[in-house]
């Protein structure tokens, strides 16, 4: 029965966190699991961080932590914002739990775990959870740079609190962790598509189309335990946000998508930065500048003591970055094109060159603009690293689509919708 | 209030013209990535039987295959020695040199307590720590044998 374990520190994170964040005066929507999920993650590994930092072994968590978020959530008298987009079940919805479900058996034999939950991710969260914390002198060892020990432990740190709750560390439980940001990240889909004025046939062809896809990559590409799923669902949760005026849900929705990119991968601290700008650049009554600090706050206090801890162990990697050549074009192009036709993809990556077809509406252009931004940084890290370039394009770029290819797709079928008709579940906030 | 209840009711709303080729481009793109589901679950179980059994080069190992099991039982003979925070340098053959670094990282994975080097990343080994050769036997004056099994072999260090 231990299998259970991620699906309930999944509900209990999901039940606290949004009445955490609330108590917090965030407007977290009440009825968007996938947002809920998202909370309770940033909110676990902020209080994982602050006890390691404190010098506090993890086990003190356990017993307290629920008991602390349910009398948080009990103390809980802030009005809950009005629920929102909601759909009946769907033939779409059987295509999500299949592939979900398909994803999972896999995960759970441990068929399809990407080899950097064996090389970083996995070996961090080990020693993690035999230190109790997050174990900086490990990471600061020198032979251990190739583990990329300057990377956020958002992901490792769950893993190794799981491991601590389940009392040993068995990969395959800890992978299950997965196929439920798959699950969150197709949930917000289907919740975003369920608040445009598309038809139920529209949105549930598309649902599926976008479930088999992500499927089929996740499974093809051996995806379980790789960090690139929190970016991704990330980016997902923040689009109903960046489609609509600025509003205290939507403030909410970046600060919990952007604190949750951040702590996981250093370019969802990129990712982080855009959002929270985008956001910013939207049209809304409140003043820019405190809706720039109220979404933009969580993640800097998640990534400010993590850059001082890279600082003070001297964890940066030299590799990460170097001077940008040019030169570089020539391996990058053939080699982006042949990640653009890798089976597992299905052919999803040509759809960056519709890219363009987002600026034709003026509501999803900070969805662009955070797109753009982040295939941007992509390329500059292709242009600087100072390592074989056409390796890293293929070995890098196929997770790296990961993070783009939900919420460019999600933008692309919200720009057919007829205009002037949609009304986002944030709008009314 | 007469005139609100009076009020005819708003035009039913009018499906774009792209809507009906939006679907049919939809449905076909749904039905394509839902055969290529299908075709990456059957491409993985066909391919399983391979991976698990072949003698893949280190970077390409998986859980449970072969080399790994193989490794498993050499980690498992040596187990009593790998208490927490021991340094153990991991030797492969000469012609996986290489690649030594991924089986480093195995043995960490299925080791973590201990702190695993390869003989390029930590130089100059410390008296008392062990040196764990995989698929190979060491000749060296300034190791001792402790352990020696079909897998691979343990050394310490002398002084």
């Amino acid at each position: 029965m231990s299998w259970l374990l991620p699906f309930a520190l999944a509900l209990l994170l999901a039940l606290a966190g949004p009445a955490l964040a609330r108590r917090l005066g965030f407007a977290v929507a009440a009825d968007d699991p996938a947002l809920a999920l998202a909370t309770g993650l940033v909110a676990l590994h902020a209080v994982a961080l602050a006890a390691s930092l404190a010098g506090l072994p993890w086990h003190w968590l356990f017993p307290l932590l629920p008991l602390a978020l349910a009398w948080l959530a009990a103390a809980d008298r802030t009005p809950r914002p009005e629920r929102t987009g909601r759909r009946r079940p769907g033939l779409a919805d059987l295509a999500v739990l299949a592939a979900v479900g398909l994803f999972a058996l896999l995960v759970a034999r441990d068929w399809v775990t990407t080899p950097d939950f064996i090389y970083h991710w996995g070996l961090k969260a080990e020693r993690f959870a035999l230190a109790d914390g997050i174990d900086w002198p490990f990471l600061a060892d020198p032979a251990v740079a190739g583990l990329h020990p300057d990377y956020p432990v958002l992901w490792p740190t769950l893993a190794a609190l799981t491991a601590r709750l389940a009392g040993r560390f068995e990969a395959p439980l800890l992978l299950l962790w997965t196929p439920l940001l798959l699950l969150a990240l197709l949930l917000s889909i289907r919740r975003t598509l369920a608040a445009e004025p598309l038809s139920p046939a529209i949105r549930g062809a598309a649902l599926a189309w976008l479930a088999c896809g992500l499927g089929a990559f996740a499974i093809g590409h051996r995806t379980a335990g790789a960090a690139d799923w929190f970016p991704a669902l990330a980016l997902v949760l923040a689009v109903p946000a960046l489609i609509a005026p600025r509003s205290a849900a939507g403030e909410a929705r970046i600060a919990v998508a952007a604190a949750l990119a951040a702590a996981a991968k250093i370019e969802g601290i990129v990712l982080a930065a855009l959002l929270v700008l985008a956001f910013g650049l939207r049209p809304g009554a409140r003043p820019r500048w405190r809706a720039l600090l109220g979404a933009g706050l969580p993640a800097a206090l998640l990534t400010l003591p993590w850059l001082v801890q890279v600082a003070r162990f001297d964890l940066f990697t030299a590799t990460n970055t170097g001077a940008p050549a040019l030169a570089r074009c020539a391996e990058i192009a053939p080699a982006v094109f042949r990640v653009a036709r890798t089976p597992e993809w299905q052919g999803a990556p040509f759809a960056l060159l519709l890219w363009p077809l987002l600026l034709l509406r003026p509501r999803l252009r900070a969805l662009a603009l955070v797109l753009a931004g982040q295939a941007g940084f992509y390329l500059w890290t292709y242009l600087t690293k100072p390592v074989d370039t056409e390796l890293l394009v293929l070995a890098s770029l196929p997770r790296l689509l990961l993070h783009l290819l939900p919420a460019l797709l999600l933008g692309l079928l919200l720009a057919t919708a007829p205009p002037g008709e949609s009304r986002p579940a944030e709008e009314e906030r | 209030m007469h005139a609100e209840r009076t009020a005819p009711p708003p035009p039913p709303r009018r499906r774009p013209r792209w809507h009906p080729p939006l679907l049919l481009a939809l449905l076909l793109l749904a039905g394509g990535n839902g055969v290529g589901l299908v075709r990456q679950v059957r491409a993985l179980r066909a391919a399983l039987p391979y991976l698990r059994t072949a003698d893949l080069p280190p970077f390409a190992w998986r859980a449970r295959s072969a080399p790994v099991a193989s490794l498993e039982r050499l980690l498992t003979a040596v187990d009593s020695y790998l208490g927490p925070g021991v340094r153990v340098r991991v030797v492969v053959p000469e012609e996986l040199a290489s690649e030594a670094h991924y089986v480093r990282m195995w043995a960490a994975y299925l080791r973590p307590g201990a702190f695993w080097h390869t003989p390029d990343d930590a130089p100059g080994d410390r008296p008392g720590d062990l040196v764990l050769t995989w698929r190979r036997r060491l000749d060296d004056p300034r190791v001792a044998l402790l352990l020696d099994t079909p897998e691979g072999a343990l050394y310490r260090r002398l002084r």
